[in-house]
Order: structure tokens, then sequence, then C-alpha cells
């Protein structure tokens, strides 16, 4: 081979290094997700897209336009019409947030009313939101009157038996007046619900969105999602769970509390009593394979009944949990034994899930 | 007797680029965000980002949120929080230092985020 051979190969192969190398820096940074971060159901909602058309902006319409038929603070919500009619007589509703209220009122009878959306006359009491504050046990109990999800009505057949008039099959109504209906307990997981809709709906191949700290994933990654659980102790995390997609939630005491009288109060209130829940729990998080809103509003009324209560009622959605106490203990069903690593410096110590179930 | 070169002269300018190209992506690469950094977020756009490790010491800044909130952050070393807030439920406040990738301060009333990016995040955080 001649010395000009040698070099025209040389100069080819470096050629070729070249071309390869700027494809894969051309593919790395094509492959870089789309990140985008909103305020939308009164939480930072970030998501993490890969692939599809503008889909991160679609789920971000999606989720406000859901915001826009369920909060209650929002004017001309589906919620605050059926809230401004109560005990007057059915609204129409759209068949997106009747769809909500009747997977919630699912919820509300599965877990014996430990989870109850019609508790708005009794968070409007305590104002987490705003100034929170101890109220009066005599309004309390007033408003704990007006609370039951048994009273709200959904469909055709159960509004026509209570109010004379028009009624289709998207109707909706609150039996007495003074009753409020209150969705903040699963609003969030529903918005990760109608994000991951749209990542499907526009071909995105995989996304993960968190709506305040509610997640749902979407796609398969070379290696299993990983989300941290937040320590409820301090802002680094319990362990981390390693997952093929679903929805987590989490329910803590930790995230919205004040101090009065002596006492500390957290948001996360007991329906029964009006008082914040008392299970002995600083957290609850639940996994949920199909539903973020099954997810949030699960993770809420486990932390009202407490973990021996809540184990058929996790089993009845197959859901999976893990529990944190007051002591330090924390409890990892089955389901996610495997899945979850704990942090190396955390001082928590798990303890056997009960058995049971 | 016959010159006895590796590369005729015409082909020294096309091996010129060539290495043009190579030192260029090696460039980006090592100038690539690589440590942990703070990124203040007001509104869904990032307003700053500051290199933790490059801090000397403790600096602060003064920001303004939405619906007339001011804050102030304060980055170190070490980590960053959010020192001071008018918004009424302070939570942002209480959430105290941050450190690790991750971890965020957020004031929901003033739509301010103050987060820990990185290397080695995990895809998510449940709260």
């Amino acid at each position: 081979m001649t010395k000009k051979t040698k070099a025209r190969l040389l100069l080819a192969g470096l050629s070729f290094c070249v071309l390869l190398a700027g494809l894969v820096f051309a593919w790395n940074r094509s492959s870089q997700p789309e990140e985008l971060s909103v305020f939308a159901m009164g939480s930072y909602v970030k998501q993490t897209v890969w692939g599809g058309q503008q889909s991160a902006q679609t789920a971000a319409a999606q989720i406000t336009q859901l915001e826009n038929l369920i909060s209650w603070r929002r004017e001309s919500s589906d919620v605050f019409r059926l809230n401004q009619q109560a005990g007057k007589g059915p609204v129409e509703l759209s068949p997106g947030s009747r769809e909500v209220l009747e997977r919630a009122l699912e919820l509300c009878e599965k877990s014996g009313g430990a989870l109850d959306i019609t508790l708005g006359p009794v968070t409007r009491l305590w104002d987490f939101d705003n100034e929170p504050h101890l109220p009066n046990a005599e309004e309390l109990k007033e408003a704990l009157a007006q609370v039951d999800y048994r009273n709200l009505l959904t469909g055709a057949e159960a509004c026509r038996a209570r109010f004379h008039g028009e009624v289709s099959e998207n109707s909706g109504a609150l039996v007495n007046s003074g009753m409020l209906v209150d969705l903040g307990a699963l609003g969030k997981g529903a918005a990760c619900d109608v994000a991951i809709a749209a990542y499907q709906e526009t071909g995105a191949h995989r996304a993960v969105v968190a709506v305040g700290g509610s997640v749902g994933l979407y796609g398969k990654k070379s290696q299993p999602w990983q989300v941290a659980v937040r320590d409820p102790g301090s802002q680094g995390s319990l362990g981390v769970l390693e997952l093929a997609g679903g929805f987590v939630s989490t329910s803590g005491s930790y995230e919205k509390f004040f101090e009065e009288e002596g006492g500390t109060y957290c948001h996360l209130l007991d329906p029964r009593t009006g008082y914040p829940a008392e299970s002995g729990l600083v957290s609850v998080t639940v996994w949920h394979p199909e539903s973020g809103l099954l997810s949030d509003g699960l993770a809420t009324a486990c932390f009202v009944l407490g973990l021996e209560d809540s184990l058929p009622l996790l089993e009845s959605f197959h859901a999976e949990g893990i529990f944190v106490d007051e002591a330090g203990s924390f409890f990892v069903s089955p389901g996610l034994a495997h899945r979850f690593h704990l942090s190396p410096d955390s001082g928590y110590r798990q303890q056997d899930w009960p058995k049971g179930v | 007797m016959e010159e006895r070169r590796l590369f005729s002269r015409k082909e020294l300018p096309f091996l010129a680029g060539i290495l043009a190209i190579i030192i260029g992506l090696l460039l980006i690469r090592h100038f690539s965000p690589q440590g942990s950094r703070a990124v203040v977020e007001v509104n869904g756009l990032v307003r700053e980002v500051r290199e933790l490790s490059a801090l000397a010491g403790p600096e602060t800044l003064a920001l303004q949120g939405e619906n007339g909130i001011s804050l102030t952050v304060e980055f170190t070393p070490r980590g960053a929080r959010i020192l001071e807030s008018s918004c009424p439920d302070k939570n942002c406040v209480r959430t105290g230092s941050i450190a690790r990738v991750g971890e965020a301060a957020i004031c929901l009333p003033g739509r301010v985020v103050l987060k820990i990016d990185g290397a080695g995040a995990v895809d998510a955080v449940t709260y």
C-alpha cells in the first residue's frame, strides 16, 4: 500500500468518525426531553416529555381546562355551579367533571367516608390555604352536619328522584343548601390523569408529570422510573421507588400545618370529626397502576383511616402503599417491597406489613 | 527523489476542518453544566441560575414574584433557601435549606420555585 493510499484511508476513516460523532451528538440533542413548568390546580406542575407534538403544552392546557371544570374557586366551574345550586336543584355537568365526581364518590363509599368530597363547609372554616386557624367548635359542628357524600347526586335517575324539573344524564345536585363540594383531596391526581391522556393523544414516547406531589408516569424507559418519596421529617427523601409506570401520590401532615393554643393542626381533616386526622401517621404514599385520581384520593383516605383500616381499601383498588408513622417506623406493602429503596442516611425503621390482607 | 508526505497540501484544509469539528464537540461537552445548581423560576420561567460549588460565600437575591409578593433567596456553597417572603402562609420559608438534587422550595402565592438541578436527579418527587 502506497503512502498516498494510506493517507486517503486515514482521511476517510477520520471523516467517518467525525460524521458518526456528529450524528450521535445531534441525536442526543434531539432526544433531549421538553420541560415545561406552569402553575395550575393550585400547584406547581412540572412536565418532562420525550417526543410527541406539542405534548407538554397540550397537557398543560388540559390541566387548566380540568381546573376550570372542577375547582370550587373558579366561578362558572361545574363544581362552583353545583355548590351555588345546593338544595335548589340539579345543574348540567360536563362529562369530564361527572366522571371525576363519580369516581370520587366510589372512593368515598369504599372508604366508609374517610374521604368525603362534600367536606367543603369544614375545609373553608379551617382555611388552610389562606389564614389557617382553629375554628369555633359550634361553627365546626354546624358545618360538619352538612357533610355527607351520599347527598351528592349524579345522573338523571338520582336527580329526578329528588328534584322536579328538567334533568339529563349529566345532571348533578347537592341535596341540602349549605353543602359544598371540594375536590382538593384528589384534584392533583385527576390532573395527572388528563396529562397522561394528552401524552397518548399527541404521540409522546414517554413522559413524567408532577402536579404538586402527585406524579404520573407514561411510557417505558430503559431503566425504571425513579420517584423519590419525601422524608416527612426533613427536606430529603425517605427513599426511592423504582416503577415501570402508574401514578404515585402522598398525603403528609408536614405539608400544611399551623400551631395555635399549644396544638399543631395539619390540613388532613377527618370527615367524621371535622378535626385533623389522628391516625398516628405522618405520611402515606399510594401507587395505583391506572389512576392518578385514585392514588391521590386513596392517600388521603388511608391517612385518615390509619394503617390497619387501610388494608382492605388498598386491596379493593389494587393499590400499593408506604405508610410512615409518628414513631419513626415505616411499612411497605408487598407489591412495592422490591421497588422501594430506603435512603442510606434515613433514620426510619422498617416494620413488617400487617398480615390479614 | 519523490517527496514523502502523508497528506497533500490540498487535503490540509479538509483535515483542519475535521480537527476543528472534533475540538468544537469536545468543548461543548466540557462546558455543559455538570454540577448541582440552584434554579429560581417565577411563573414557570427561569429567572436565576447559580452554580453552588462556584460560590465563595453566601449570596442573596431579592426578587418579585406574582401577586405582589416579594422574596429573598439565599445561595450558599452548601445549598439554597427562601430566606424571606411576604406571602401569607410562609410555607416556602418553612421549607428551609435545600441542597440535594431534586429538592425544591415552592411559594405558591408568588408562583416562585427554588430548586436544585444537576446530574443524578430522580424523575420526580412525591410529597
